[in-house]
């Protein structure tokens, strides 16, 4: 069985990851997204996710978004070639183990998703700044993300473990305090990041600094409903929902009274968490293209470190929880 | 933010070192707010009567050139009598919020006296202010226009009496031997309609040339007199033709007479007499202020 998967599975996830490596230096060589505005024009490729942010004072930030649009995609799409070609020549190398765990790694916090639906609102929201047209480089990262999304599906996970030769473990030590300990802080930071400006925009006609709810109501009242309920989602319900969710999970899994449902609410969680970073791409596209001097320009606000910090920790916090907790006997919980 | 979050800490004793992460969050996001709050500025509250142009998150408001702050929302009165616009200033221009200083709406403006805020029809418009100088205030009147020169307190006020208006407009200057002394602030009527009031303000120093005596007369536009001896035109120069203005004299007795203090009345003639115009009274006028001191509202209302 698990011989039989190895050998059509490795090919064919070879092929895969090689065909998004194309398309991806395809997607950074051509513009993700163009702007013109009065005679000037700018283009922002996938690289905008980081040099937007540095460009405009955030440089930790910039590397942040870089890391989760880009490097880790390209990370996971060379360990897969490795991994791949591994099985397929039946290596048996001692670095392997830790390869696969770097691509686990990688594979949770490859965002590029997430920033192609960020691409689409920047699409939209920039409208009214600057006209906008798609770049080439946007078929490619779509095509890209696809293939590599494929690409780390053949690599099942009942395989990994037999790589790593070891039985079936999460690759981080949990803790449930460690979980509480991480909402708690991710709450803290919802604070700032939704009272302080996530952005300034200034045009020609003065500046004025709009707020994660700020730029929500925007989008609605200029029409752009589809748009704001997207944003509203991924920003303001997904965090909320993400903390009191995991914070019910914890508290039954005290109560020993974990379900087959909350094993499924957990999922959803553990799926969800990534599209809040939409705001940061989007932040980030704005600022690394609306750059027409004093015509028309954007730059991140002190609410998007503290937003970014607040989704990262929620990710984490659903790492840390173990969700056997939900149905066996809690043997270490504390 | 990710190295800081990851546990190595599985045991009993160390686990509580996780809860460095919300204390951390708890400095970061409270030094965040903290910082913003500390970096607002006063905000203040400004009436017009007309707020055609102003919009909120987008006029700023100028001083010297330079945007001190922005408007944050406009609305109507209650009672409909006026438009309240709510600004907040930036940090370092909240002296700015004291009583004594003026508001008023920079828009492009092209009349026979001038032409100003022609870049606010580029820009938008803007909310132009002159500093006061009292105690700190949060609610201001705005003013129509820009500031009189008289409202700022650095001229003396006079007022001219005519039959008739002639060829003189608000904010045009009036000049002594050709040199700008001051400006008609207003043309009204008078109360009894019978004749039409100018009030005038002549700046600090020439404010010494207004004496009994002292004539003024409408040197605007080109007189032109057929006479049986010939003809003889008397022009003023090229901006007086255009936009007009008010000349003065002062007659040789004049001299040793107490200038007129504020508020004095004056007939403006239609035309001086040829006598006037030879009259050559030497008055020591004070030290003007340096020029410096003066407030630079010149390009705010552009006459």
């Amino acid at each position: 069985m698990l011989q039989a998967r190895s050998r059509t599975g490795p090919a064919s996830g070879l092929a895969w990851t090689l065909a998004a490596l194309g398309f991806f230096l395809a997607a950074a060589l051509l513009p993700v997204l163009e702007v013109s505005k009065a005679g000037r024009s700018g283009t922002a490729s996938i690289f905008v996710a980081q040099t937007g942010l540095e460009a405009t004072g955030m440089p930790l930030l910039g590397w942040l978004a870089g890391t989760l649009v880009v490097w880790l995609p390209v990370l996971a799409m060379l360990l897969l070639l490795m991994v791949n070609l591994a099985v397929l020549l039946k290596w048996r190398w001692s670095g392997l183990g830790l390869a696969v765990c770097l691509l686990l790694f990688a594979r949770k916090w490859s965002m590029t998703e997430v920033f192609l639906l960020a691409v689409l609102v920047a699409f939209i929201k920039v409208g009214d700044l600057a006209d906008t047209h798609p770049g080439p480089g946007l078929w490619f990262l779509a095509g890209g993300a696809l293939m590599l999304l494929s690409a780390l599906q053949r690599i099942d996970r009942d395989d990994l473990p037999a790589l790593l030769g070891e039985p079936s473990s999460r690759s981080q030590p949990t803790s449930v305090m460690g979980s509480v300990a991480m909402l708690v802080a991710a709450l803290i930071l919802l604070v700032p990041a939704n009272f302080l400006p996530i952005m300034e925009i200034q045009v020609t006609r003065g500046s004025h600094s709009s707020t994660i709810l700020g730029g929500i109501s925007s989008l609605a009242s200029g029409g752009m409903w589809g748009i704001a309920v997207i944003v509203f989602v991924a920003s303001v319900l997904v965090p909320i929902a993400k903390i009191g969710g995991l914070g019910w999970l914890i508290w039954l899994s005290r109560r020993q009274q974990g379900s087959r449902g909350a094993m499924r609410i957990f999922r959803f969680i553990d799926f969800i968490g990534r599209w809040s970073m939409l705001d940061i791409f989007l932040v980030a596209l704005l600022a690394g293209l609306i750059r027409f001097g004093s015509l028309a320009r954007v730059s991140p606000g002190p609410a998007a470190p503290a937003f970014a910090a607040a989704v990262i920790l929620t990710i984490l916090a659903v790492d840390l929880f173990d969700p056997r907790l939900l149905w066996q006997k809690p043997a270490r919980v504390r | 933010m990710s190295q800081e979050s990851e546990p190595q800490v599985v045991g009993v004793k160390t686990a509580w070192l996780v809860w460095i992460v919300p204390l951390v969050a708890l400095l970061v996001g409270g030094y965040l707010l903290f910082k913003e709050l500390a970096d607002r500025g006063t905000g203040i509250t400004v009436t017009f009567i007309d707020g055609s142009g102003i919009e909120a998150g987008k006029t700023p408001l100028v001083y010297r050139g330079v945007a001190v702050g922005q408007v944050e929302e406009v609305h109507l009165l209650d009672d409909l009598s006026k438009v309240e616009v709510i600004a907040r200033l930036e940090k370092s221009a909240d002296a700015i919020a004291v009583e004594g200083t003026h508001f008023w709406v920079v828009r492009p403006k092209i009349s026979p006296s001038g032409v100003s805020g022609l870049e606010t029809l580029m820009s938008g418009i803007r909310i132009a202010l002159q500093p006061g100088s009292g105690p700190p205030a949060r609610h201001f009147a705005g003013l129509e226009d820009a500031p009189s020169r008289g409202s700022k307190g650095l001229g003396r006020i006079f007022y001219l009496h005519a039959p008739h208006r002639g060829s003189v407009q608000e904010g045009v200057p009036v000049l002594y031997r050709g040199v700008e002394t001051g400006e008609v602030v207003s043309v009204s009527l008078s109360r009894d309609a019978t004749q039409v009031l100018f009030e005038i303000v002549i700046d600090e120093p020439f404010a010494e040339l207004v004496r009994p005596g002292t004539v003024f007369w409408d040197a605007g536009g080109v007189d032109l007199k057929l006479g049986l001896l010939g003809a003889k035109v008397r022009v003023g120069s090229l901006e007086s033709i255009l936009s007009g203005s008010v000349a003065m004299a002062v007659p040789p007795d004049s001299t040793d007479l107490a200038p007129s203090g504020d508020g004095t009345k004056f007939e403006l003639y239609p035309e001086p007499e040829d006598e006037w115009l030879e009259w050559n009274s030497k008055i020591i006028l004070p030290p003007g202020k340096a020029e410096d001191d003066k407030p630079d509202v010149s390009e705010e209302n552009g006459s």
